[in-house]
């Protein structure tokens, strides 16, 4: 199968005051078509960044400084602001995190679907977008009759639907989610997930699930990236991940999940705090809070190492 | 005895009275409908003087400008509102003064808006040293004493209606600017605006559809103040005689000249274009401040 995005040592820097945050620091990795990666780190390790990198919408002063981001055989990096526009929400399409606020509160759900259609699609009228939307939200389980509310009288789980239909509509090749469910209730999270994995098995579309939460990728990802201080530590299918991860750092992750099973065990959580990418560590990243950290560690960068087929990891312990 | 009783009934019923308005006006906000009714009176005062500015010709009883009695009448059934020091009607001038008032206050409020709001929406919007040299130049503007500016400004102009609107155009053109630039600084980092980036809007439905909406219900705001504070410095320049010729009625002028003759006890020369002023300037931040619950989609619902 070809990839349908293909990432490779992508960089992508904040400019600060304080100094060079290498948020994204030579990051590859590769997406089939109608596959969901799952890409999980915790706060600040980089991931939204990535996830908006691949837009080109990383906010200044963050740059992308290196690397090639190619999307159906098209470097990303070398298109004008005017392709990328094309490109944003026809063919690549993000969710965001906080349903509340990624509304405007002061246009229908209608006007946000029909401005959407119509700047992707000109040549559509307003009643035919309107019908398309209004078949669409009813598919998502918003009554079409509400498409005449405004964002605030929609409620936080309606709202993400609302999203999910704007990124959706078109039926775009790849969608971002970035922690779609994070600002949601469980009950609520349950749902949006049912509901993204009812629309990838029915549109076929790529996806890439960004999140912190281990336990919401289990369900809907083929294949699971971990990334850590801006780089990615392990890439594995998502079946062998849970079963053995290879990384001192998903190791570390999967113990902090509570489980019914392990009720009784204490939940290990990782020593020692995220590093400050201004002055990341050296050699691997993760060597300062890692249990099997061998001299070599704090010295060299990891090397790639090949587990089996689909399955790397950086990390001395295999290499 | 007595009197400590009648003291205490007395600030009983003063509570009483205290709480039961209280209790109104709560019970009126709760119901929810009181920016109708600012509306609909700001409205009203807003109607009634431009109907009276635009039949100014038919109301008026006599030529604003004619001396049609002797000096310093009081009210009377045949002047009703008095004479003033060169004996003309101040009815008549009150009635033709409310067209000068509104003309200037609505030209001046709409040239300030169409300079300072898109100024002020590509500054915020667009940042940098566009941005910065806006703000600069603006700012240079806001530092001058509103008046002292609009003199300035009529002078290089000279007297009329529409040269004493652009001048205070120019005072009030950078608080739009301000005000819309900032709104656009807060609003340009909303989630909305970076979601409408990706899903691939421009810059220019992002401005329009996405900014422009969320700032708005400020200047309505604003604007309100700005006029009120217009009528008011249009007076001024007119005082110094560097507005409006004196032979075209303005409420303004007729205040500033007729304050001398208080010490004559001649009220009515300055009371009633005074409460004209007043009465507009109470319509429209009447008007402004209903607008802005009323637009906004979310203040409504609470």
């Amino acid at each position: 199968m070809m990839s349908l995005l293909e990432v490779s040592g992508l960089k992508t820097y904040f400019y600060t005051r304080r100094g060079i945050v290498r948020a994204v620091d030579g990051v590859s990795f590769d997406l089939r078509r109608g596959e969901a990666l799952g890409l999980v780190g915790e706060s600040g390790c980089g991931k939204s960044t990535l996830g908006l990198s691949i837009l080109r919408l990383v906010p200044p002063p963050g740059r992308i400084v290196e690397g090639k981001i190619i999307f159906d055989r098209e470097n990303l990096l070398e298109k004008s602001e005017k392709e990328m526009r094309k490109i944003r929400g026809k063919r690549i399409s993000m969710i965001f995190q906080d349903p509340m606020t990624s509304l405007n509160p002061v246009m229908k759900i209608k006007d946000h679907l029909i401005e959407l259609i119509k700047t992707h699609e000109p040549n559509t009228s307003v009643s035919e977008a309107l019908e398309r939307a209004s078949r669409f939200l009813r598919e998502l389980g918003i009554p079409p009759e509400r498409m005449n509310d405004y964002p605030h009288q929609f409620s936080g789980g309606m709202r993400q639907r609302i999203m999910i239909a704007l990124a959706l509509i078109l039926n775009p090749d790849l969608v971002i989610a970035d922690e779609p469910t994070t600002a949601l209730d469980t009950i609520v999270q349950a749902q949006i997930l049912e509901l993204l994995k009812k629309l990838r098995d029915e549109y076929k579309m790529s996806l890439i699930l960004i999140t912190h939460d281990l336990s919401i990728v289990a369900e809907l990802t083929d294949r699971i990236a971990i990334m850590y201080a801006g780089k990615i530590v392990e890439i594995a299918d998502t079946l062998s991940f849970y079963e053995e991860p290879l990384h001192p750092y998903s190791e570390g992750l999967l113990k902090s999940i509570p489980s019914i099973e392990l009720s009784k065990q204490k939940l290990k959580s990782i020593p020692g705090w995220p590093p400050d990418l201004v002055n990341p560590p050296s050699g691997c990243r993760f060597h300062p809070r890692c249990p099997y950290a061998k001299p070599i560690c704090a010295k060299e960068e990891p090397p790639l190492v090949k587990m089996g087929k689909n399955r790397i990891v950086y990390c001395f312990r295999w290499g | 005895m007595n009197r400590t009783n009648e003291g205490k009934s007395s600030s009983r019923f003063k509570g009483a009275l205290l709480q039961s308005i209280f209790r109104f006006s709560s019970l009126r906000s709760l119901k929810g409908g009181v920016e109708w009714y600012m509306m609909i009176v700001g409205m009203l005062i807003l109607v009634f003087f431009l109907v009276m500015a635009i039949f100014a010709p038919f109301i008026s009883p006599y030529d604003p400008n004619a001396m049609v009695g002797k000096p310093f009448l009081p009210p009377n059934s045949k002047y009703i509102m008095g004479t003033n020091q060169l004996g003309q009607d101040v009815f008549s001038r009150f009635v033709w003064g409310s067209r000068t008032s509104l003309l200037i206050a609505g030209l001046s409020t709409v040239i300030a808006f169409i300079i300072g709001v898109p100024l002020g929406l590509v500054s915020g919007f667009i940042g940098g040293k566009l941005d910065r040299v806006l703000s600069m130049i603006m700012d240079a503007i806001y530092a001058f004493p509103g008046l002292i500016l609009a003199i300035a400004v009529a002078t290089m102009l000279g007297p009329g209606i529409l040269n004493v609107a652009m001048s205070l155009a120019v005072v009030y053109a950078p608080t739009y600017f301000r005000v819309i630039r900032n709104q656009t600084l807060s609003v340009r980092e909303q989630l909305y605006v970076e979601a409408a980036k990706a899903l691939g809007a421009g810059r220019m439905t992002i401005m329009s559809y996405y900014i422009f909406p969320n700032v708005i219900p400020s200047v309505v705001v604003i604007s309100s103040l700005c006029i009120a504070d217009a009528i008011l410095t249009a007076a001024g320049l007119s005082f110094i005689g560097v507005g409006i010729s004196p032979e075209i009625p303005d409420w303004g002028y007729d205040v500033s000249n007729g304050q001398r003759f208080l010490t004559y006890r001649a009220w009515w020369i300055i009371t009633f274009p005074g409460l004209g002023i007043l009465f507009t300037v109470i319509g429209f931040s009447l008007l402004g401040e209903s607008l802005d619950e009323i637009l906004n989609p979310k203040l409504r619902e609470r």
